[in-house]
């Protein structure tokens, strides 16, 4: 399964703004319901956890050293 | 039912007493009703307090109740804990793995259990909340647990993330003030819990546990002072490259995900900053940023980073 931003629902009140500033298609609203399709082309830029004004979305890394890839 | 009325079946010792030989679970010197009992308590007080009316409430609104009757005392012992007897398993890998109960034996290990408590939360759960009185020191069993102060126009610090076999509430519970600091669950986590008056008993009764405590306090002083000289003379990219190699260790060990906001507050900044090092960090190649993951490629260059003045 492909690492995705996750969306605490408690938070989220289904503003779309983040739908709004994702330029891959990952965040969609379906009925009126902020979700999260899994897609490649969601290259991690964050953009939607910057844009989140109640952060709700965490795109969270995971830090390694580059021989334990 | 009152909040009232609960604050006086929690801290009546007689009531207390009773409770542990009736149930046979093992009870603390205040405050702690295991469920199976309580619902007895409550009904009984219920007849007692002559209205007749109040009907003793079921299993669930019960629970709720004892929760709320607790309050905002997040880390009371509350009647979702469970009791931990010789029946309950706590791993002795876990506990010998805790510092605080490092070179004890398996005698007093198993001595120790039975003054336990596990609580499971889930992720984002708050468990302890700044300048509230600490009912119990924590353990993590697994999991992560941010420990952090909120200004108060709600700007976030982190101070630690406590991982496996840490605890992270020592300070409120020793010196019987409030917590100094908040404490909430970055993933789904498992605490083991000692009350704070059942664990004055056990520093008494086990002089290496004491021996043990002054050393984890003197490393927490240590890890303070170091934040200090991080917030102090550091610059915004040498912390952040701080906090990468904190973070990652020797890379022997599995560490919870970090967001930029996470690292923003570990470091006494804005996201915003944060974003911008770690691109700096990329583009000098001491970092690699694939999607989801930083690999740290040059370490060195991270500790130089750490080192430059500020």
């Amino acid at each position: 399964m492909l690492p995705m931003p996750e969306i605490d629902k408690a938070k989220c009140d289904n503003c779309g703004l983040c739908v709004s500033v994702c330029t891959c298609g990952a965040l969609v609203l379906v009925s009126g319901q902020v979700t999260i399709v899994e897609t490649e082309g969601c290259h991690w830029c964050t953009m939607c956890e910057a844009a989140c004004p109640q952060g709700a979305i965490s795109c969270a890394f995971e830090i390694v050293l580059a021989e334990s890839r | 039912m009152s909040r009232a009325y609960l604050s006086t079946v929690r801290t009546s010792p007689a009531l207390n007493a009773a409770a542990a030989q009736e149930c046979g679970h093992h009870h603390r010197q205040h405050g702690t009703l295991c469920l199976c009992l309580s619902l007895r308590v409550i009904a009984g007080g219920a007849k007692r307090s002559g209205t007749g009316e109040i009907a003793a409430p079921a299993p669930g609104r019960l629970a709720r109740l004892l929760v709320r009757g607790y309050g905002h005392c997040y880390n009371r012992v509350t009647a979702n804990d469970r009791c931990l007897t010789s029946r309950e398993t706590v791993q002795k890998e876990l506990l010998q793995s805790i510092p605080y109960f490092a070179g004890l034996d398996s005698t007093e290990l198993d001595s120790l259990r039975h003054d336990m408590f596990e609580r499971s939360v889930p992720r984002g759960e708050i468990i302890q909340l700044e300048g509230e009185p600490a009912g119990a020191l924590f353990f993590l069993a697994s999991g992560a647990v941010k420990i952090f102060k909120t200004s108060p126009d709600g700007k976030e610090q982190i101070l630690s993330i406590a991982r496996p076999g840490e605890s992270f509430n020592d300070v409120a519970v020793f010196d019987d003030g409030p917590a100094h600091a908040s404490a909430q669950a970055m993933t789904p986590a498992v605490l083991y819990g000692i009350p704070a008056d059942r664990l004055k008993t056990v520093l008494r009764e086990h002089p290496q546990v004491a021996l043990n405590t002054a050393r984890v306090l003197a490393d927490r002083t240590r890890q303070l002072v170091e934040l200090v000289e991080d917030l102090s003379f550091r610059r915004v990219i040498g912390r952040v490259a701080k906090i990468l190699l904190d973070h990652v260790g020797d890379g022997s060990q599995p560490r919870p995900r970090l967001t930029q906001q996470d690292m923003a507050a570990m470091a006494g900044t804005v996201r915003e900053v944060v974003a911008r090092s770690l691109k700096t960090l990329e583009d000098e190649g001491a970092i690699q940023i694939d999607r989801h993951q930083i690999r740290i490629t040059d370490r060195e260059a991270l500790q130089e980073m750490v080192a430059a003045p500020a």
